[in-house]
């Protein structure tokens, strides 16, 4: 009798290892398909200018940034839209930041730089000048390695005058740095899933995070959920769950477009993951109550699948050490999974490509090089799903069990000085 | 002394040359590299697609999975455009929770300062730089 059910229970979970992605690899697709045709497919490339657009306040972040710091300074000086504030915050920098910024602030009346006496971390910084400065109906922040497109203030804010109920709008993150191999597969990756999931979770209704580097938000709205927690990993994973459990909207403009760098080497990019994944975990810990009213039933699907995506990934991983153990020892356990690709893997991998060339289409008005990185494709499904699996794992007991006081305090990934022309 | 001169300019034009050739040969070995990579990667997947997809043993179980892969694309797509419009007509048309307009308030209050230092221990502005 047990036989009968751990061979059941083997098999179902087999199957869901399987399915699972294909199934969300299509709705996402479809999605992204949807989102297209009714708000980007007619969409013009400039945005309206005759319309009113209010005043708006711009936080950057910063924790030694002097790398990157520069271009954003000079991006913000060449902005068109009509009236807007900067806030620097410098989250007590060791480096030369706050000199860097300080050039820029003494020559450009918009600019002010706050200076924190203590790295507080983003949150906290964010918190600081929100309370105490910010006096526009809207709040943008943008991170220090962000370079914001020409018009990306318009389009980010637009939303904000046609519909009553939004608090928060994210831009699209555009991967800049694509020189080596882990950067070009980051790039396809936030095309091909961070983008797509974004538009179809929009078609669904709700939406499982802003983009941290580039968002804009209704300032009451902010104020009124008591403004950004210092208690997780991930910040705007956080913020977008407490907008909407506060049931105002949070929508995504693609055509907001936001050039970001991504992590160039292995140990900045595993240290990116495991704070996503524990921010992941933290999210499913602090937002459990979502279940407990009838009133966030909207949300329900998102938080769904953030659990099947956690139990897949670690389904994923008990499956593949069952295969070694089973190859190692020539054992006959029921469960396993080979991280070696067969007939399924066959399968997920046509799926992927195709998801790939989805996200070349509804992408290509933002960026037209991005083909470029269908060739790496072929590499992606093994890299990604394998370390995103190992990661869930990984930071499991933290996540769910572990302190959260200083979770908001983390460092950047090491950043390159990149001379931007865009 | 002219002949020094001629050799101290043909040993840094002899640098030069070598300098470049060897950044030409660097160049077109990473070149190869990516692309060996880029082959490797799509030769792989062409040989799983060929071993698993394309035999005559497992011809009709791949067709007929994409098969119930497309009818289930099919059935998201039907199911987004009916909640769209649910969502439209019962959701979105209601609009309960409103802001206040935007357009009203469209002036805002220059900031007094040009640099401020916060002390997160005390919660205390100090402004350095004021513009007054």
């Amino acid at each position: 009798m047990l036989h009968y059910y751990v061979k059941n229970i083997s098999d179902i979970l087999a199957y869901f290892i399987f399915f699972y992605p294909i199934i969300m690899s299509i709705v996402w697709m479809i999605g992204g398909l949807y989102f297209w045709a009714r708000r980007e497919r007619k969409e013009t490339k400039k945005p309206e200018f005759n319309i009113n657009y209010p005043p708006i306040t711009i936080l950057v972040p910063c924790y030694n940034e002097e790398k990157t710091i520069a271009n954003l300074c000079t991006r913000l000086t060449t902005l068109k839209y009509p009236d807007y504030h900067v806030i620097f915050i410098d989250d007590a920098s060791t480096d030369s930041t706050a000199d860097i910024i300080r050039k820029f602030v003494d020559n450009t009346d918009n600019f002010h730089l706050l200076r924190l006496t203590q790295n507080s971390g983003k949150a906290k910084a964010l918190n600081y000048a929100l309370f105490n400065f910010v006096n526009t109906p809207i709040t943008v922040i943008i991170d220090a390695d962000t370079i914001i497109g020409e018009n990306s203030l318009y389009e980010i804010v637009k939303p904000f005058l046609f519909q009553p109920r939004l608090g928060a709008v994210t831009g699209n993150p555009i991967v800049m740095n694509r020189e080596y191999f882990l950067e070009k597969l980051q790039a396809a990756e936030f095309a091909s899933i961070i983008s797509l999931i974004k538009r179809s979770q929009r078609v669904i209704g709700r939406v499982f995070t802003v983009s941290g580097c580039f968002a804009a938000y209704n300032t009451k709205v902010l104020r009124e959920i008591g403004g950004f927690s210092p208690l997780t990993a991930t910040e705007d994973i956080d913020i977008t769950w407490r907008i909407q459990k506060h049931f105002y909207e949070v929508w995504f403009v693609p055509q907001a477009i936001a050039y970001i760098q991504v992590p160039s080497n292995l140990k900045e990019f595993f240290k990116q993951r495991r704070r996503w994944a524990l921010g992941g975990w933290q999210l499913l810990r602090t937002h459990k109550d979502v279940f407990t009213s009838w009133k966030y039933r909207r949300l329900w699907p998102i938080y769904i699948e953030s659990i099947l995506s956690a139990v897949w990934g670690i389904a994923f991983v008990i499956g593949s050490i069952i295969w070694l153990i089973n190859f190692i020892f020539h054992t006959n356990f029921y469960f396993f999974v080979s991280p070696l690709p067969q007939w399924y893997g066959s399968i997920i991998s046509l799926v992927c490509i195709t998801q790939f060339i989805v996200a070349i289409f509804v992408n290509h008005q933002y960026d037209k090089n991005l083909w470029k990185e269908l060739f790496w494709i072929p590499w992606y499904p093994l890299f990604f799903f394998c370390f995103g699996a190992l990661f869930i794992v990984a930071t499991l007991p933290k996540g769910l069990f572990g302190s959260m006081e200083k979770a908001g305090i983390w460092k950047s990934p090491e950043r390159k000085k990149i001379n931007v022309s865009i | 002394m002219g002949k020094d001169k001629f050799l101290k300019i043909k040993n840094s034009l002899l640098f030069m040359r070598n300098l470049i050739l060897t950044f030409a040969a660097w160049t077109v070995i990473l070149y190869l590299i990516k692309n060996v990579i880029i082959t490797i990667g799509w030769f792989l997947i062409s040989l799983l697609w060929k071993k698993e997809l394309l035999i005559p043993q497992s011809m009709r179980y791949t067709v007929y999975t994409i098969f119930k892969i497309l009818i289930y694309a099919i059935a998201v797509f039907l199911t987004m455009i009916l909640w769209a419009k649910y969502n439209y007509k019962n959701y979105y048309s209601k609009n309960k929770r409103k802001l206040e307009n935007l357009n009203s308030d469209n002036s805002t209050t220059n900031l007094s300062w040009k640099e401020a230092v916060f002390d997160v221990n005390t919660k205390e502005i100090k402004r350095d730089n004021s513009l007054e």
